[in-house]
């Protein structure tokens, strides 16, 4: 019989929309019934909500949204002990522990069921499959994988598709070289940043990424991935490169397929809608900048019903020539957390991010501070460049980035040269804003 | 391609009965009982990935 080699699932991925947004919501109507009668947290906060009411995607809009914080109230202090209020199941039946990084407050506490933690990394199949990652792959991990549940996600997908996984923790960055050298990897997990210090390194242990390492296909997690990083990535490492797009509380939820334009959210297994950035309700048509809300539809033992990714994006309007049929994401704006409004601009450290990184190859790590001097707010780009360049060559390099973040922004940047590995280099979670100003 | 949704489900079905079934024979052995729900988890998700999208 003919094999399918382009999708996962063939039958999902090329359902007509239609089809995927009837499956959603009879999926989302059985999510709240479920929420309502199992989360006493969900109990609460869906009083007076009938799930048999939800028909369409408008009746979706006016159940409520969730924020993280809410999430953090409903752990802390309360029994049973870390799930407090959000857990939907007996806690004996949980199998798996994950947590938020606490980057934007408390860490928020994320088990799964044995069976819903095999849903997170079915999930993740349609993702890496989607990538190109295949069983004759072998897939080198250059992490160390704890509490967070990005690579445990990765690496119990790429072992469900069949690939070899080769788990490359526990080394420092060279001996973690060298492994993927003898082993002979042909695929990558890791965050941008990782990805560009490995081949940074590499090039001052005298390999060439793209000619001495063998990796063909590379996935990002961890971090956004602007398109001039992932282009970046391409050219040093002579690979592939994906994105995809997720998080500790809804799973990986989106990724993009072999057109490397967008990112396709994982319908029916999720609900994904876009509310306005003014209102942070109001549902928007595709071309517009709005905020994604995602509701994982299969996963019971902690629901998150409507949840504020906080992340700036646009639907993108035209199907895709990959073939599927599900909705397509960009990530346009980074997150709204580190939206500023400076000087009257609304700026976020996304943009900086693309300027530098689409061009300057010269800038090897980079960091954002922004300060304030007396009423006025400053922002001051701290930059290290390689340490092939000569300092008669910082000051048109300096004058450059200046007038390129002046026009991508329309604010005026300071700009500080750092000298050869004086800045940190960023391995998860990556935060190179510094907002001093905040109290 | 056209693919046999319906017998594709019904297969599914079985599995879920069958896991069930012998769950219920292991009377509480640990080794049946985890596993049967390691074969049950796998079902769900044949069941969410195949069995759902029938019309």
């Amino acid at each position: 019989m003919e094999k399918n080699n382009k999708y996962w699932n063939p039958i999902i991925e090329t359902l007509p929309p239609e089809r995927l947004q009837q499956i959603e919501l009879k999926r989302f109507r059985e999510l709240l019934r479920w929420a309502k009668d199992n989360s006493p947290f969900y109990g609460r906060k869906l009083r007076g909500i009938e799930p048999e009411d939800i028909r369409t995607m408008e009746d979706v809009a006016k159940v409520p949204v969730t924020e993280k914080d809410e999430l953090r109230a409903a752990q802390e202090g309360k029994e049973p002990y870390l799930y407090g209020d959000l857990l939907a199941v007996a806690p004996d039946r949980l199998s798996i522990f994950h947590q938020t990084s606490g980057t934007t407050g408390k860490p928020v506490y994320i088990p799964d069921t044995y069976e819903s933690w095999q849903w997170v990394v079915e999930v993740w199949c349609y993702i890496l499959y989607a990538a190109g990652f295949r069983s004759t792959d072998r897939v080198f991990l250059p992490f160390v994988y704890n509490v967070y549940i990005a690579f445990w996600q990765g690496h119990y997908a790429a072992e469900k598709l069949g690939c070899e996984v080769v788990p490359g923790g526990g080394l420092e960055t060279k001996a973690r070289i060298q492994k993927m050298k003898e082993v002979q990897a042909t695929a990558l997990m890791n965050t941008p940043t990782y990805g560009l210090h490995m081949a940074e390194v590499a090039r001052e242990m005298g390999l060439d990424p793209k000619r001495d390492l063998n990796i063909k296909r590379m996935i990002s997690a961890g971090e956004p991935l602007p398109e001039p990083t992932r282009l970046r990535l391409e050219e040093l490492w002579g690979a592939e490169v994906y994105d995809h797009i997720g998080g500790t509380e809804p799973g990986g939820w989106g990724g993009m397929c072999s057109e490397k334009k967008g990112m396709h959210v994982i319908e029916p297994h999720y609900l994904f809608e876009m509310v306005d950035l003014e209102t942070m309700s109001k549902p928007i048509p595709p071309g517009t900048k709005g905020v994604a809300v995602i509701t994982p539809l299969c996963r019971k033992c902690i629901p998150l019903i409507r949840f504020n990714l906080k992340d700036v994006m646009m639907v993108m309007d035209e199907p895709c020539s990959c073939g599927r049929t599900s909705i397509r994401v960009n990530q346009v704006g980074g997150r709204v957390d580190d939206l500023r409004k400076i000087r009257g601009v609304f700026f976020t450290p996304a943009v900086v991010e693309e300027v530098i990184r689409g061009k300057f190859p010269e800038v090897v790590e980079f960091e954002t501070h922004l300060t304030q001097e007396e009423v006025m707010p400053v922002l001051t780009l701290r930059v290290e460049f390689d340490p092939s360049i000569g300092e008669g060559q910082w000051k048109e390099l300096r004058a450059r980035m200046r007038e390129q973040l002046k026009i991508r922004s329309n604010l005026t940047f300071e700009i500080e040269v750092v000298k050869p590995g004086g800045l940190p280099r960023y391995t998860l979670k990556s935060s190179r804003f510094k907002d001093h100003t905040k109290k | 391609m056209e693919y046999n949704l319906r017998a594709m489900d019904l297969e599914i079905k079985a599995i879920e009965e069958s896991a069930r079934k012998l769950k219920g024979l292991g009377q509480g052995i640990e080794t049946v009982a985890r596993n049967a729900a390691a074969i049950l988890a796998f079902a769900f998700l044949l069941e969410r990935n195949i069995s759902d999208l029938l019309e």
